[in-house]
């Protein structure tokens, strides 16, 4: 049997198609392995790589189960640090072998620079302050000057003092904080390829207390060890020194994590990201691998007929199938390799540069990747081509002794049953998303429902070309002539065929379109809620961290303001089913709310909120026993346990955060930061936005980078902004349509080509070469047609669900130049992967 | 229904009847077989009650108009498709019974065929497509077997050579030799020579003749050319369906004639 498929390389068209959606699904599998494996890889510590241990509050969150057994407990990571006392370095700088121990405290900054210009951050990340004493951490050397000898005085690292062009002896402030002018003390320097050496600057240790603000605390202890002392013992060690605390010891490779923070939670994000991704373009490949398997096979019919003739078994038959498939399955997975790790790398980049993932990730290429990818394509293959190798084996062989000119006419009922139950999966899941208004997994549930859907369009196709074929007909007939007749018979009698093609165009249309309405409506309405929920005449703001707390009552004292409440963005962990669940929550500075947000409060009201209050989000409560009046439990940023009262639920919550806390809630600074990125002012009744503006401008002086924009001007930044379509969502339409597209001209040229035979009796009949190439334009533009409206078929069910889960409409927000363009893209691919192969062939065979 | 020929008014009885010869068993013994397609009204019968032997080492020839039932005569008779009544026995053995894996076996291993046209597999050499009941069978190859073969049905030096490379002509030689590999008890030849010139037909045909005369096969050929069946040894003539009769020893002229009564019977 080797020969056999050896040779098979003589007509290698077919085959080349099912070779290359193979090729397409072990990339895709390559491209999820290979950023699943970066996505594992541990942080190495970088800022802190001298510190041999690192001691940190326990950065977890554990809530245990309600009185049901059996009691669990679960964990969820705290993005904020849980701050340590730092009288703990009396006890530490005596454990043996430990040379220093330092107390660690970061202050986000954004410095202005001589030029007046404001310099947030890096391409290696934002600018973090921190006391001198944490230099040794890295460790630092000072490269010019001397280290910070009073409070005026600041050390910037030798990667910042470059990108801003800071020399010894120049003058900055810090960006949204009251206060003197510091003098650049120093220039100190990482070593060679710690990115720390371009984010940091040192103030005095004294001075960075105080921008810290949490008296007698620290983020963590550094411990940089004597020469020759091994790590572990060390941790081991001062694990004992410290007993009883809630406190974790961490070395090696574990104290990246305690480094940066959100380091874990971004890369499982990032690997929950791949792995969906990942499934989604494997189970495109399936469907796309199984149209082209079948087509191939299909085209040999007259082969297996013979085989079967000159007694090959079915099974002999079945496994020449399988064999060859498992072959080019293999054949795949080699191709696929390099593609993929290329594709991976691209995408880790990528995400990098957005600052997705910490910069120490990267992909490798991993040659041992190759046997999953060959694995997965072969799996695929023998998946795909399984019914088609039933379909192959059970050729009567009598067909050999004739002409097997037309396909059977009824597909069989198991391609109902298939496509029945998918129908039924999709609408059943759609239903129950209808009803799960947690917003992520509704999301989910609409890409499942959208899959089920197109399974099920897939299964369906053969039942459906028969009465689009009849709707065609006459227009085909009346726009195209003799041509057009020639197409609508095409579609008629090769309905299996045309059926695959129709799919393999829905597809590209009902996930590209899905996305693209999917992101359209959410930003829209997004859009909409900020502009109404902005009651405030004007909002103010600072580059990078933001703005010393001292800035709202000082704007509260300026005439014509009326009301000035700051907001921070935070987080709080909702304890719902004894699950702690992280919730994207806004702190609010006293004030009366209502009068500079309009939250559309749906029971409760915000007239006096203060410390003890929790207001949340319609999301947030729906699917929960939550109401207004109840105490819930919830834990602050830093993991404070704040048991507050429910006095608001609200509804405009897309853009803005599902819980509002008082900024002063436990005590306050606990919020994760101490500054204020938005200020929202109410006017005074005739102030004009001109005056107000005025005023506060005027407060610039005090707070260095102070910005103030009027309402309609934010709204229309806002609207800006949205309107651009985030660069994940970019990346992983492009890598997704790049598949279906190559999937489309794939699944198309094969089922043109299988056309050799009738264009040759055409021909020889006397049509034209203008003529079949007008059929099959006419051709090409029925399937289009009917691919278009299948593939928006499928994607309506998904659009509205998401629709009515953002906007609580489910009339989706249809943005008609994306549409218009993936619409035109299908049709132009369509037109050339039908039109191509017809035009050789015509011209091929000329005189045949 | 008997069979007249214009001028020679006495009727010759049948030379064979249900009965087989001299003790030894029939290489195929078709006993009222009767295949009809779709049901009821649409129904269309095919072959009706037809029964006929096939002597071993004889040279027979299937005769009939278009749509007299040969094609599904030798489909019954080779084990390509099921009668709807009636038993095929092929080498003694009961073909009806028989599942489908099995008869694909019997297929391979005592059957040879030679189709109108599209005989061969297009990606296999000619060597490969000689050879193919042999590997399907998982036999051993004997390749100077296939040189052998090769020079015998006159196509040395085009073994390694792609079907769609060689006439009509070479490509049923080809055929042939596929044929005879596996040494078969009968080799079915439908409509073998009617896409091919009359000078090929004749050197295929004698091809068929010399593997019953020299080698000791049973060949039954399908056919509505006279020539081709004149070169026979019997000739069973369908009409609609049914068996008309069995004759020998006609020439090409006379057989021409039978049909063209057949023809002018069934349109009146």
């Amino acid at each position: 049997m080797r020969q056999l498929y050896a040779t098979l390389r003589h007509r290698p068209a077919p085959l080349a198609g099912v070779l290359v959606a193979l090729t397409m699904t072990a990339m895709f599998v390559t491209w999820a392995l290979s950023l699943g494996e970066a996505a594992g890889s541990s942080v190495p510590a970088q800022r802190l790589a001298n510190a041999a241990v690192v001691v940190t509050g326990n950065q977890t969150l554990a809530a245990t189960s309600g009185s049901e057994p059996p009691a669990g407990t679960v964990t969820v990571p705290l993005s904020s640090y849980r701050r340590v006392p730092a009288s703990l370095l009396t006890r530490l700088t005596a454990v043996p072998g430990v040379r220093d121990a330092v107390a660690d405290q970061s202050v986000p900054v954004a410095l202005v620079l001589p030029d007046h210009q404001i310099m947030t951050g890096t391409s290696a990340g934002s600018l973090t302050g921190y006391g001198w004493q944490s230099a040794v951490l890295t460790p630092f050397r000072l490269q010019a000057g001397h280290a910070p000898a009073g409070p005026g005085q600041i050390v910037v690292g030798a990667g910042v003092a470059a990108a801003a062009g800071l020399r010894v002896g120049d003058r900055v402030s810090l960006a949204g904080r009251p206060g003197a002018l510091f003098t650049v003390a120093g220039i100190a320097a990482a070593p060679a390829g710690n990115p720390a050496g371009s984010q940091a600057v040192f103030f005095s240790p004294q001075q960075a207390a105080v921008l810290y603000g949490h008296r007698g605390q620290a983020d963590l202890i550094g411990i940089v060890a004597q020469p020759g002392t091994s790590p572990a013992g060390l941790a081991a060690r001062v694990r004992a020194a410290l007993p009883g605390q809630q406190l974790s010891v961490v070395s090696g490779n574990k104290r990246g994590g305690a480094e940066n923070l959100g380091a874990a939670s971004d890369l499982s994000s990032f690997s929950d990201l791949a792995v969906a991704t990942g499934i989604i373009n494997v189970l495109v490949s399936l469907f796309v691998a199984a149209s082209t398997v079948a087509l191939s096979v299909a085209e040999r019919t007259r082969t297996w007929a013979l085989l079967r003739a000159v007694g090959a078994t079915p099974g002999q038959v079945r496994r020449m199938v399988m064999t060859e498939l498992a072959v080019l399955g293999a054949l795949a997975g080699l191709a696929g390799y390099l593609p993929g790790t290329w594709l991976a790398s691209v995408t880790v980049r990528g995400f990098v540069g957005h600052q997705f993932v910490p910069a120490s990730v990267q992909s490798w290429a991993n040659p041992i990747e190759i046997l999953p990818a060959a694995a997965a394509a072969i799996v695929i293959a023998e998946i795909s081509g399984f019914l088609s190798a039933r379909r192959a084996s059970r050729v009567r062989p009598a067909v050999a002794l004739g002409e097997a000119a037309v396909e059977r006419r009824n597909p069989g009922p198991l391609r109902l049953v298939l496509g029945a139950s998918a129908l039924a999966a999709g609408i059943g899941i759609t239903a129950s998303a209808l009803n799960d208004h947690g917003s992520t997994d509704q999301i989910n549930l609409a890409s499942e429902a959208q899959l089920a859907f197109l399974a099920a369009a897939a299964f369906l196709v053969p039942y459906l070309i028969g009465p689009a074929e009849r709707v065609l007909r006459l227009p085909l007939r009346v726009l195209g002539g003799t041509p057009g007749r020639l197409a609508s018979a095409e579609l008629r009698v090769r309905s299996r065929r045309m059926g695959a093609a129709a799919v393999a165009i829905a597809l590209p249309v009902a996930y590209l379109g899905g996305v693209a309405v999917i992101n359209a409506t959410t930003a829209h309405v997004a859009v909409t809620q900020s502009s109404q929920r902005l009651a405030a005449a004007a909002v103010v703001s600072a580059p990078g961290p933001g703005l010393d707390p001292s800035v709202v009552p000082a704007i509260r004292q300026q005439p014509g303001v009326s009301a000035a409440v700051g907001l921070t963005p935070t987080t709080v962990y909702l304890v719902e089913d004894s699950y702690p669940g992280n919730t994207a929550a806004e702190a609010v500075t006293p004030g009366p709310l209502p009068a500079v947000l309009s939250l559309a409060v749906t029971s409760g009201s915000l007239q006096r909120f203060g410390p003890g209050d929790i207001a949340l989000s319609q999301p947030a409560v729906a699917g929960t026993s939550l109401r207004v009046g109840q105490t819930v439990m919830t834990y602050l940023a830093d993991g404070t346990p704040y048991p507050a009262k429910i006095t608001a639920v609200f509804s405009r919550s897309l853009g803005f955060a599902d819980a509002v806390v008082p900024a002063a809630a436990a005590g306050g600074g606990h919020l994760g930061t101490s500054t204020i990125s938005q200020v929202l002012i109410g006017a005074s009744p005739g102030t004009s936005p001109a005056t107000l503006a005025a005023h506060i401008a005027s407060l610039a002086h005090s707070y260095p980078g102070l910005q103030v924009a009027s309402r309609s001007v934010v709204n229309a930044r806002y609207e800006q902004s949205a309107s651009q379509d985030s660069y994940i969502n970019n990346l992983l339409l492009s890598i997704v349509g790049l598949l279906v597209s190559v999937a489309l001209v794939n699944t198309l040229a094969l089922a043109t080509l299988q056309r050799r035979k009738e264009l040759a009796v055409l021909k020889r009949v006397g049509a034209t070469a203008g003529q079949l190439a007008g059929a099959a334009a006419w051709q090409a533009a029925g399937l289009t047609l009917i691919g278009v409206v299948l593939g928006i078929a499928a994607l309506t069910a998904t659009v509205t669900t998401v629709a009515e889960a953002s906007a609580g409409s489910p009339v989706p927000f249809i943005p008609w130049p994306s549409a218009a363009v993936i619409v035109g893209l299908v049709t132009l691919l369509t037109g050339l992967a039908i039109l191509a192969p017809t035009m050789r062939m015509i011209s091929k065979h000329k005189g045949a | 229904m008997r069979i007249t020929t214009g001028d020679d008014e006495q009727e010759r009885p049948a030379v064979r009847g249900p009965a087989p010869l001299a003790g030894d068993a029939a290489a195929v013994e078709l006993a009222g077989v009767t295949k009809s397609y779709g049901r009821g009204r649409r129904a269309v019968m095919a072959l009706d009650g037809v029964s006929a032997v096939f002597a071993p080492g004889s040279f027979s020839a299937v005769m009939g108009l278009s749509g007299s039932g040969k094609s599904t005569l030798l489909q019954m008779s080779a084990g390509l498709d099921r009668p709807t009544s009636g038993t095929v026995r092929l080498g003694g053995s009961d073909l009806g019974g028989l599942s489908g894996r099995r008869l694909s076996v019997l297929r391979r291993r005592r059957v040879g065929f030679v189709f109108q046209e599209l005989n061969l597999v297009p990606s296999l050499s000619v060597a490969e497509n000689i050879a193919l009941p042999l590997r399907l069978d998982h036999k051993p190859v004997d390749k100077s077997r296939i040189r052998e073969l090769a020079g015998l049905v006159g196509i040395d030096g085009l073994l390694p050579r792609l079907p769609h490379t060689l006439s009509g002509g070479q490509q049923q030689r080809v055929a042939i030799a596929r044929a005879l590999v596996t040494r078969p008890e009968v080799i079915f030849a439908d409509e073998p020579t009617t896409a091919l010139d009359p000078y090929t037909s004749e050197a295929i045909v004698g091809l068929l003749r010399r593997a019953v005369d020299e080698l000791g096969q049973t060949v039954v050929v399908v056919t509505h050319d006279p020539t081709v069946a004149a070169r026979a040894d019997h000739v069973l003539v369908l009409d609609q369906g049914r068996l008309a009769g069995v004759v020998s020893g006609r020439s090409a002229a006379e057989l021409t004639t039978i049909l063209r009564r057949l023809g002018e019977q069934g349109a009146r």
